[in-house]
């Protein structure tokens, strides 16, 4: 019943929807400056983006793209719409910058604004104000992209008519890379499962994505 | 879809380790919450709930003899806790095929101080790198799941481990939830100026704050009975969509993820006995579970917090408080709101002032937290024990 019907996916300074590459930055370019460049291209203003840190920026942007035109709130209940996210370094890039308030005791000067990105789903969060996202909401920690686990989640989250709407998968950053895959399902129509339709999307991405480093 | 029942369980808390010692002090009203001067933590004394340390050094010892130095504290409260509730199990599970759900806010996060650099594989202050080292020390075949979604982590993952049971993709699921003191997360709330310089005061009018803590717990879920009296009903999560570090003002969010854990469920909010809350005292917090409850029609129904007796303890909060509630439930018996004396919310609900006899058949375990997340979750007597 249900449908992966729109999927992103961000790394290495390039943005794909579907498959079709819509941005493109310098590879040279630090990821804060394709992160300021992408936010520019979609005319955004939305002045809390700037107090984000790295992570919850990266899945802002991801999904501002996904959801671009989509009418969600039109289709879909606040309540009924989840959001299914795997990560892996959790919050390392904030966690170093608090921790560095911590470290010289002459200027010890712990900053809410950093401690309040110290968690992963603060992520999930900023997504859920920006979209009126109001439902089921989870954040799993793995090594690496998780499609069994994510898949087989959402999959019970819909079969409990839980939701009827999803945004699902993977936001990560470190010190040496980002990605960001993110996907719409709902529960317009009968596909193979939302593991198969995953693996087969994300596999697609990530060949492209390896065949650039040849 | 098969049922989901509660089995054994083990909890460490700042008042001390396993049920019995928790439950005797949770009657007795004792705190477990002291001032610490320790510069460990903070520069400055700060109110907390601290385990006792060289106590878990001496247990942890005659556990698991000669690994003391092999494991971070976090770790080693994980590795602890997961092998007493299998001890306390009435029947014999296959640990291979068992999945092991942790819960954490941050984990190993202690090991980025200065003090720690060079001592650990820089890896190890991953959460998955923890879970990969209880997969290997249990020796267990499926990949162990974090759930890392800041206060709400220790209901979630119950929450989801139910889940995943009652629709056949696991048998039995240990559910491990630790959160320790550290520097990094003391600083972090004094800068949010959200501690409290006294034992906390849960909906109380008085109320200036939460105190931290640290614990660690697991509980065991199973799809056979065993003589378990306990099942999870059903449950739910949900997002305010409004602030990222305060709760809704109306408590919507939290309301919608109550009513979607009694519609599972099938029941409706007059059967609901028992309502253990997130209660942290902090202003904002309580004053929206108190119109939370209210939405939901909950304001005649006993509803505690414990956070007087052993702080917030974050990733294992909704874990021990859950753990602590199920005894409730078996025993009858209402556990009070240490620290509440004067009501301090704007709505009627009925905080539990003294610890007393009660009849609990059901109980609402809920939980909210930065990222404006919430969860509750519904747990009752299994019926052949009525």
């Amino acid at each position: 019943m249900t449908k992966i019907v729109k999927h992103i996916f961000f790394s290495q300074n390039k943005l794909f929807v579907d498959f079709e590459k819509q941005f493109s930055f310098d590879d040279n370019l630090n990821f804060g400056t394709s992160f300021k460049s992408l936010y520019k291209e979609l005319k955004l203003d939305y002045p809390k983006y700037f107090k984000m840190d790295s992570l919850s920026k990266l899945g802002f942007l991801a999904a501002e793209v996904l959801l671009h035109n989509c009418k969600l709130n039109e289709q879909h209940l606040a309540e009924k719409v989840g959001i299914v996210i795997g990560n892996s370094s959790s919050t390392l890039l904030m966690d170093t910058k608090h921790q560095e308030t911590l470290n010289n005791k002459a200027a010890y000067f712990p900053s809410p604004a950093n401690f309040v990105y110290t968690l992963p789903n603060i992520l999930t969060g900023e997504i859920c104000i920006r979209h009126k996202i109001q439902g089921e909401n989870a954040m799993f920690i793995s090594s690496k992209f998780d499609a069994e686990m994510i898949a087989t989640y959402v999959e019970i989250l819909f079969d409990d008519k839980k939701i009827t709407a999803c945004l699902a998968g993977y936001i990560e950053i470190n010190q040496e890379s980002y990605e960001a895959f993110l996907v719409l399902i709902d529960n317009s129509n009968q596909e193979p499962t939302i593991e198969k339709q995953l693996i087969d999307i994300y596999s697609k991405y990530k060949n492209t994505t390896n065949s650039w480093k040849n | 879809m098969k049922e989901v029942f509660v089995h054994g369980s083990y909890l460490i808390s700042s008042l001390g380790f396993g049920i019995q010692e928790n439950m005797d002090k949770l009657y007795g009203a004792q705190s477990g919450s002291a001032l610490i001067h320790d510069h460990k933590y903070y520069p400055e004394a700060f109110f907390g709930s601290k385990i006792d340390h060289l106590r878990f050094a001496n247990e942890f010892e005659n556990q698991f003899p000669n690994l003391l130095t092999e494991y971070t504290f976090f770790e080693k409260l994980l590795l602890f806790v997961v092998q007493k509730s299998i001890q306390n199990l009435h029947f014999s599970i296959d640990l291979k095929n068992t999945l092991v759900i942790i819960s954490s806010t941050k984990g190993n996060i202690d090991l980025l101080a200065e003090t720690e650099r060079g001592k650990w594989e820089n890896e190890r202050v991953f959460l998955w790198k923890s879970a990969e080292y209880i997969q290997e020390f249990f020796k267990l075949e499926n990949k162990v799941l974090v759930i890392s979604n800041a206060c709400i982590s220790g209901v979630e993952a119950i929450s989801v481990g139910s889940r995943l049971i009652r629709t056949g993709k696991f048998k039995n699921v240990i559910v491990a939830g630790a959160d320790i003191l550290s520097e990094f997360v003391v600083s972090g709330f004094q800068s949010f100026q959200s501690l409290s310089l006294e034992q906390c005061k849960p909906f109380d009018s008085e109320r200036s704050g939460l105190n931290l803590g640290e614990a660690a717990a697991a509980l065991v879920l199973s799809c056979s009975e065993n003589t378990s009296p306990i099942q999870v009903l059903g449950s739910a999560t949900s997002n305010d969509a409004n602030h990222i570090s305060g709760p809704s003002r109306n408590g919507d969010g939290l309301f919608l993820a109550i009513q979607s854990a009694l519609d599972e469920s099938k029941i409706t909010a007059d059967k609901v006995d028992l309502i253990s809350a997130h209660g942290t005292a902090t202003d904002y917090n309580d004053e929206m579970e108190s119109k939370a409850l209210s939405l939901a029609n909950l304001e005649s129904v006993p509803v505690n917090s414990l956070k007087g007796f052993w702080g917030h303890t974050l990733g294992a909060a909704g874990l021990i408080e859950s753990i602590v509630s199920i005894e409730s439930m078996k025993e009858n018996k209402l556990i009070k709101t240490l620290g509440y004396e004067n009501h301090g919310v704007s709505k009627n609900i009925s905080v539990v002032s003294q610890s007393k006899t009660h009849k609990i058949d059901t109980f609402l375990k809920t939980a909210s937290g930065f990222g404006g997340t919430n969860a509750a979750i519904i747990f009752q007597k299994h019926k052949q024990h009525d």
